[in-house]
Parts: structure tokens; sequence; C-alpha cells
């Protein structure tokens, strides 16, 4: 490990996340500075961009970097240990304005926002988001945003000095890093790509919402949690406080977030039809439509058809995408749909996009390394590859995939025990457990749309925060760390 | 500049890391699945898989944004293909590595006019330039040409008899022997020196030093004591570097032997060649070896394709004799093991193709670019720009870097040695050298930058 480059990259992160925190200061400055709450909220900003700057800069001159230096072991180091410090750095401005006390709270809020998880503790109708100053509610926002592409990624797509570097950062960063190809001769430009289509579809999203009479402050907000399938809101009722037509560009945006940003790339370009024939994006196209179809016959039937829908399709689509808005609680639904939501909260979005869970091309592999097994019964010589379109999926990644489902189960299993050790019912230790690792934020039970995280036990909230930075980074990129491997020369 | 690399081979893969570590975007193609696994994890580029010569692959790699593609994968044909598809497809510059003569001639029905290629490269005539000017110039073991021939880069090793062995470069300057040429770098144990007047040379030193091409006669009595004069050469290997050498050796040598092991290929050798003894055999086996009359043999060039094999069959020729060795060495990690086996001269044409092509990527006012194989040390020939910082003072007031040295101007086509009062002016050729660490102040002095 080569510790030199490794905080040297650091240093550029900490120094970027100091001119993101000026965000949210201009929004407490803009909004009433006059009461005492916001003030210290103002100050808290500030202190927290100093201290992140500050550090930011004294790393920067200690430590040089040698690009060469960075290769699979430091990528992996950087990018779980950016995650940590971007935390234990974002949640600052929650505990020094005085929002809550509780470095629990605030290490699981910030976790849950970076993560694009969306699990909240200051969220519930007893206790509701408005009671928090505006400029922190829109920090809490802007961290989902910054994570959904990933603040690595920013940064290799504004560092182009980190060369190939870069590419073993994205690698270990970006949901579906098995899966990331190139497209661009330089992966400095690749990165900047990406945050290209996340700005444009984040700015036509703000546009939208402010046509459709959203205020701008809450069309931002949305925007930020939308695009990152993160699913924070700066109101209690999430997105049911809207009206219909601002619901419906909601679910659009939430299912362009979910979906492979490559495709939205050939779809600038010009290239349909190759998407309209993307095998992942067709399942993902109808495990969304499905699960809403199946939502409207069971809905409990006291509104209108139109109500319905929109609530179907809008359930579906934030738990299929792992945004986690709701606009009806899913919970009192009946036995059958509460189930297909947990199932939801599995698969996920696509590879590539920002959401999370398992993703849907990885259910399409497991489905499909069953049949070959099956098949390899009767033909025991038969050479079968597992295809992705018409192209071969390496043997090596299949393993992998494997591998990752494996431990993805066990995790969650961990994460279930926890819970139940905890003394919740079932249904909300596993709908919990689900929910975190996959970066969703709201389970069952205890834990379901209309309530709020906050009454877990300090053990449990540590043991769900490790499971959202699993979720978020693939296990393989924090687990390695753990490894001696990762450590010996 | 988007540059499609064709063929991930040891030159392929050489100019892919050193094109994207000067800032251009470079995809590279190859059909070995493996090789290209590894580059896009040891390099900043886009590695495509697959058949060169299919649109469909190069159009993956992103042919039709590129400005240049550049076609070395080992076969003659696939290039030429890969050539003509860039030329249909509007690629501005397409560079082609053939190795076979025969397409050159202007017997060759197809003209590469035709074909639609702009530049041709051809490792193999350097080389054997470099060769034989090596064996006319009694006891180098380096040659290069700079400045359009005008002034040559020669490299020495030091025996312990040498006339400048023992002395500080002050002493030899006093002797009054260092007018006419001067020590660009001195090689120790794998170390690159950039000489200081106070530096001594060593016995075991491998110096390099530039002189004006009418006057290098002078140059070796100065360095050897009793240069050897090359009478009798052995050439191990047909291939076509070999029978090039053979071919233009053959009237110049006294005696010339050809070791070839495979029948066909000895034979067809003898047929072209009139006056080299040609001898069938497998160029490792001593008695061949003694065949060819080894113990008279000056140099031994090994330059079959198999690099093993012709580092074995000099190893054993030198212990068997006096001679020196050259030897034809395509992995870069082997180059370095050479100069502890003892070998003189090692014949690179990695080094030699890269620095053809580099030429066409640097285009403007940098003439050249020869990277050293032991270290990324540069050579730099320039055409010196009016705009840059360079020639606003003399020398000693440019800050100039300690671990560079500026070795020669060429100024109205005559080569002057600077010195610290030496101002240097607008359209000078310069040959400088630099370490690593010391190439971005020289690019910054000249404003290298800007050009690419």
């Amino acid at each position: 490990m080569n510790w030199q480059s490794v905080l040297s990259v650091l240093s550029y992160l900490l120094i970027i996340l100091a001119l993101c925190l000026l965000a949210p200061l201009g929004v407490a400055i803009g909004y009433d500075s006059e009461s005492p709450r916001e003030l210290s909220e103002i100050s808290a900003f500030a202190l927290t961009a100093g201290i992140s700057l500050i550090l930011g800069l004294w790393l920067r001159i200690k430590y040089k970097i040698n690009q060469d230096d960075i290769a699979r072991r430091e990528g992996f180091a950087i990018v779980t240990f950016s995650w940590l410090a971007l935390v234990l750095l974002g949640m600052l401005p929650y505990l020094l304005s005085g929002v809550t006390t509780s470095i629990t709270d605030a290490f699981f809020e910030t976790m849950s926002g970076f993560t694009t998880t969306g699990a909240t503790i200051f969220s519930s109708p007893d206790n509701p988001i408005e009671n928090i100053p505006h400029g922190l509610q829109f920090w809490r926002c802007m961290t989902q945003w910054l994570g959904g592409m990933g603040i690595v990624v920013l940064s290799v797509a504004l560092l182009s000095f980190l060369r190939v570097g870069g590419y073993h950062l994205i690698k270990a960063e970006t949901p579906g890093g098995v899966a990331f190809e190139r497209e661009r001769p330089r992966v400095t430009d690749a990165a900047k790509e990406l945050w290209r289509l996340y700005l444009l579809l984040s700015a036509a999203e703000v546009l939208l919402l402010k046509v459709a009479g959203v205020s701008l402050y809450d069309a931002f907000c949305h925007t930020f949690t939308t695009m990152s399938t993160g699913g924070f809101s700066p109101h209690t009722e999430s997105a049911a406080y809207f009206s219909p037509g601002v619901q419906w560009i909601i679910i659009v945006f939430m299912f362009l977030a979910g979906t492979n940003f490559s495709l939205h790339n050939q779809v600038f370009r010009g290239h349909i039809l190759p998407v309209a024939k993307n095998l992942e994006f067709r399942v993902y196209v109808g495990i969304l439509l499905g699960v809403s179809i199946l939502g409207v016959i069971c809905m409990p039937g006291n509104q209108s058809l139109q109500t319905d829908i929109r609530n179907a399709v809008f359930q579906a689509v934030a738990i299929g995408t792992t945004t986690g808005y709701a606009t009806a609680d899913f919970d009192r639904w009946p036995e059958i749909m509460r189930f297909v939501m947990v199932l939801l909260m599995f698969c996920g979005g696509c590879m590539g996009s920002t959401g999370g869970g398992m993703k849907v091309a990885r259910m399409i592999i497991y489905t499909k390394a069953f049949v070959r097994e099956l098949h390899r019964l009767i033909y025991p010589r038969a050479i079968r590859p597992i295809r992705a379109g018409d192209k071969v999926i390496d043997p090596k990644i299949v393993a992998n995939i494997l591998a990752f489902g494996t431990v993805y189960a066990a995790l969650f299993l961990a994460g279930t025990a926890v819970m139940a050790l905890c003394e919740y019912d079932l249904v909300t230790s596993l709908s919990a457990s689900a929910s975190a690792i996959g970066n969703i934020g709201p389970g069952l039970t205890k834990v379901g749309p209309m309530a709020d995280w906050s009454h877990l036990p300090d053990f449990a909230k540590w043991t769900m925060s490790v499971l959202m930075l699993l979720g978020r980074l693939e296990i393989f990129s924090v687990m390695i760390l753990f490894t001696p491997w990762a450590w010996k020369k | 500049m988007n540059i499609l690399i064709v063929g991930a081979g040891v030159v392929g893969e050489s100019l892919a890391e050193q094109l994207s570590s000067e800032g251009h975007r470079v995809s590279v193609v190859d059909h070995d699945r493996k090789k290209i696994k590894e580059l896009s994890e040891k390099l900043d580029v886009l590695a495509v898989h697959g058949n060169a010569g299919a649109p469909s692959v190069l159009q993956k790699a992103g042919i039709r944004d590129s400005r240049m593609v550049i076609a070395v994968t080992d076969v003659d044909e696939v290039n030429l293909v890969v050539g003509m598809l860039a030329g249909r497809m509007g690629v501005k510059h397409r560079i082609v590595r053939i190795r076979n003569q025969e397409y050159m001639q202007d017997t060759c029905v197809l003209s590469l006019q035709d074909l639609g290629i702009d530049h041709v490269i051809n490792p193999d005539p350097a080389i054997v330039n470099a060769l034989v000017r090596m064996i006319e110039i009694p006891g180098s073991s380096d040659f290069a040409n700079l400045a359009g021939g005008q002034v040559l880069m020669l490299g020495f090793d030091i025996a312990a008899d040498s006339p400048i062995a023992g002395h500080t470069l002050v002493e030899i300057r006093e002797l009054g022997a260092m007018d006419g040429f001067l020590i660009l770098y001195i090689t120790r144990k794998d170390n690159v020196i950039v000489p200081k007047g106070n530096h001594r040379i060593e016995p075991g030193d491998s110096v390099h030093i530039l002189v004006s091409a009418d006057t290098q006669q002078f140059v070796p009595p100065l360095i050897h004591r009793r240069p050897v004069r090359v009478k009798s050469v052995i050439i191990s290997g047909a291939t076509r570097l070999g029978l090039q050498l053979a071919k233009t050796i053959q009237d110049r040598i006294e005696k010339v032997f050809l070791i070839e092991s495979d029948e066909q290929a000895a034979e067809e050798a003898a047929a072209l060649l009139t006056k080299t003894t040609v001898i069938q055999g497998v160029e490792n086996d001593l008695s061949v070896l003694k065949e060819a009359a080894l113990e008279k043999c000056d140099l031994f060039c090994a330059v079959s394709e198999n690099e093993q094999r012709n580092m074995m069959a000099a190893l054993l020729a030198k212990k068997h004799s006096n001679t020196q060795a050259a030897v034809l060495v395509q992995q870069p990690d082997y180059v370095q093991v050479m100069d502890s086996l003892g070998i003189e001269i090692v014949l690179n044409p990695r080094l030699v193709t890269v620095g053809e092509i580099m030429m066409h990527v640097r285009r403007g006012h940098i003439h050249s670019v020869t990277r050293l194989a032991e270290s990324r040390a540069e050579i730099i020939e320039m055409e010196v720009p009016a705009d840059s910082p360079a020639v606003k003072s003399p020398l000693r007031n440019l800050n100039f870097p300690s671990n560079a040295i500026l070795g020669a101007i060429i100024r109205n086509g005559s080569m002057q040695i600077p010195s610290g009062d030496t101002q240097v002016a607008p359209g000078d050729i310069a040959v400088i050298f630099a370490l690593p660490d010391a190439i971005p102040r020289i690019e910054k002095l000249f404003s290298r930058r800007k050009w690419i």
C-alpha cells in the first residue's frame, strides 16, 4: 500500500468537499439568517468547510502524488477511506448546528445520504423534517447527489493527472464496477462524460419541476435525491406533498436515474435501436411494469383508478430504482405486495446507474447460470458461455457475480440477525436489512415508508450504516481492506 | 490528438505508454485478449480486443475520431489493410510498419499512394546502417544520426588502458582532446550520469559523445589506444535484418559468415549472398560456431527472431573468442540485462521504430526524441522556437537544470559545442540530453508543450 498517494488523492477530495459545502452555506445565509438557529447553522457550515479545506491543503502539501503508484490496492483503499472521510466530515454540520447531539445519529444520517440510501432519523410525523433548518436540509439532499454518481468519479473527472490510477478508482467505486467499460481512450474523459450526463439530467429535472410549480428550493432538493436514487425529501410526506403532475415528473426521472448511464449516452448520440434491444434495460422495464400492474390489481379499492395507477407506478419505480420515496403507505398493502416490494429491494436498478440493490444485470446472469447448470446435467461436455447481448461474459466475471450474490445474501442475513437481536420483529428486521444493504430507504412495519429509523438502538444504527457502505461500494472494495492481501507488499 | 494504435506488441505498447503519458487520447487494438486486459489495467488507454483487419473492430476503437492511425502488428499485410481502411475512413495521418522491402520498391505493382498510406516505418535499414557505422568506427558500441546526419552520437566502452580513463572532464579538456566533441552522458552500472567538469571517467564506464560528422574520424584514437578494426563478422539468423546486413557489409569486410538453422532459409540466403559463407546449423552449437572461424571473429551479430537464442549464442561466442557481440533484443526487460552479461551492442528495433514514429507525432519544432532503454532519459533534438524563454539570455543565466545538458547547437549548418556564454538563437537546432526529472524544465525553457 502506498500511503503517500492514497492521502494525496484524499487531499483533493477534501478540497472538493469544502467547495461543495459552500452551496448549503449559501442557502443557509439566503434563508432568514436572523434567527439564532439559522445562525448556528451558518457557523456550522463555515466551520466544516474550513476544517476540510485546511485538512485538504495540509495533506496536499505534505504528500505528493505519483500517479504510477495508484494500482488496484491503492484504488480500493482510496475509495473506501474517501467515503469514510466524507461521511465523518459531512456529519459535522448536523452536530455543530445542534440538530442532534448523537454522533451515531449524525453518522447514520450522513452515511444514509452519501450512499443514497435515504433511511432517515429526522423525518416522522411526530418529529417532522420541517423542524430542521433549510441549509441543513439542502446539505442532507446534496450528500445524496454527490454520492449518487460518486464523488470519486467526480474527482477523476476533475483530476486528469490521475490517468490509469483513475481507472482503478472508478472500478472500485461505481456500482457495477465489474462491468465498467471504457468507451473513451482517457478515463478522465469517461468520468467527465458521466458527470456531464448527470448534470444535464439534473438540470432538466430542476427545470421541469420549476415549470410544474414546485418552489426552486424543493426543485433542487428533490432533483438531488431523485437523480441519485436517494430518497431524502425536505417534506415529511415525501413526494406525496406534491401534485400528481409533479409526481409523474419524479417517476420519469427516477426511472432514468435507475437506467445504465451508457444507454443515456447512446441515446444522446442518436443510437436508439441498441438501447431498445438491450436485455438488461428490457428486463428492468418489464419488472417495473409487472410490479405496477400487480399493484393496481391488489390496491385496496377506495380511490379512483387514476390515483391507484399513479400510486402503484410510483411505489414500484421508487423501490425498484432504490430511490425510496413514498406517496402511499405500501406497508398497508396486501401481504403479497409487501413481499414483492422486498423482492424489488434485492433486484435494484441497472448496472452503471446510480441505483443500488444487486442490479438487474446480475439477476439475469444468476438466471442464465442456473439454466446453464440444468443444461449441464444432460450435456456435461457442452460449452455454453453466458452472454450479454451477443457478447460473451468472461467466466471470471460470472464467477465474481456469483460470489457477490452469496456474500450479499450473507450480509443481508447478518444485518437481519443484528436487528432481531435488538428485539425487532422478523418483518422489520428482514426489510430493514434488505433496505440498508440495497441503499433503498424505507422497509416495512417499524421502518416502513411512513416511519423513521430513529428508534433503532445505537448498535443497530452502526450495523445498518456499515451495510449501507458495503452495499454502495458493492462489497468487495470494502471487504478487500480486511484481508492480508491488501496490505502485504 | 486521438491516436489509434493497431497491434499491441512491444512497439505498440511502448508507443501507447509514451503517447498517453504525453496527453494524447490513445486507443489500442489487438487480437490477444490477455494482452488487451493487461494494457487496460496498466495504461490510460482504450484497449479493444478484436481482429485488426475488421472495420467494425476499428470503429469500436474510435477510428472515425482519430487523427492518426499507427499500424504495427507483426504482419505486414494486416498493417497494409489497416492503413487502407484508415484512408477510406478519413484518418489524416496513416503510419504503417512494413518490413518487407518489396512493397517499397518502384517495381511494386501497387504503390503506397494507391494504398492510401502516407508514412512507412521500417526499423531494419536504420539498424543495418547503425551496425555498419559501428563496424566502420573502430571501438564504437552505439551510433545514431542527429540533425540529418551532421552530428553523430557515438557510444564507447572505456577500457582500462583508454587515454581518457581516470581523468576528470576538466583534465581531458586541458589535454586539448575535447575540442571536437562533447561527452553527452556516462553510463555507469545502470546509472545514467550527466557529466560535470569534476566527474572522473572510470574504466568500465560507457560514454556517449556528440561529434560533428566531418571530424568523427579523430575521435576513436582519443578513446581507445588500440581500436580493433573489424575484419571478420559472424551473423547468426538469416532473417530480413540478417540478410540485409550481410548484403551491405560483404563488400567491405574481409570475411562474413551467416549461420542459419533452417535448411531452406539457408539455401535461399546462399543464393542471394555471393560473397558470404552461409553455414547451415544451429547457432548455439559450438562446433557450428567453430566452423564459422569463431576464433578470428571480431563481431558476432545475433539477429534471429528468437531473442533467448540470440543471447545464448552471443554468450557462447564470447566465451570462446575475443569477439564483440551485437544482440537483437525486443523485450524491454531483457535490454537491461545485456550490459551485465558483457554484451557490447544491443540492437533494439523497438526503440528505433518508436523513435521514428514519435518523430511523426511530434511534428513542429521537435525533430526527434530518443528514449534511452535503461532509464527514461531522453535525447531531444529540436528547432528552437523564436518565442521560447531559452533565446532570451546566455546559457549561464537560464537556470538550466543540472540533470540535463545542451550538447550541441547546429547553426547555419555547422555544429557548435555550447559554453556558458553561448546564447541560443531562434532557428538553431539544439541537441539536449535530459534525465526524467529535468524534462519538465526543459519543456518550459523551449516551450515544447504548446506544440504537442
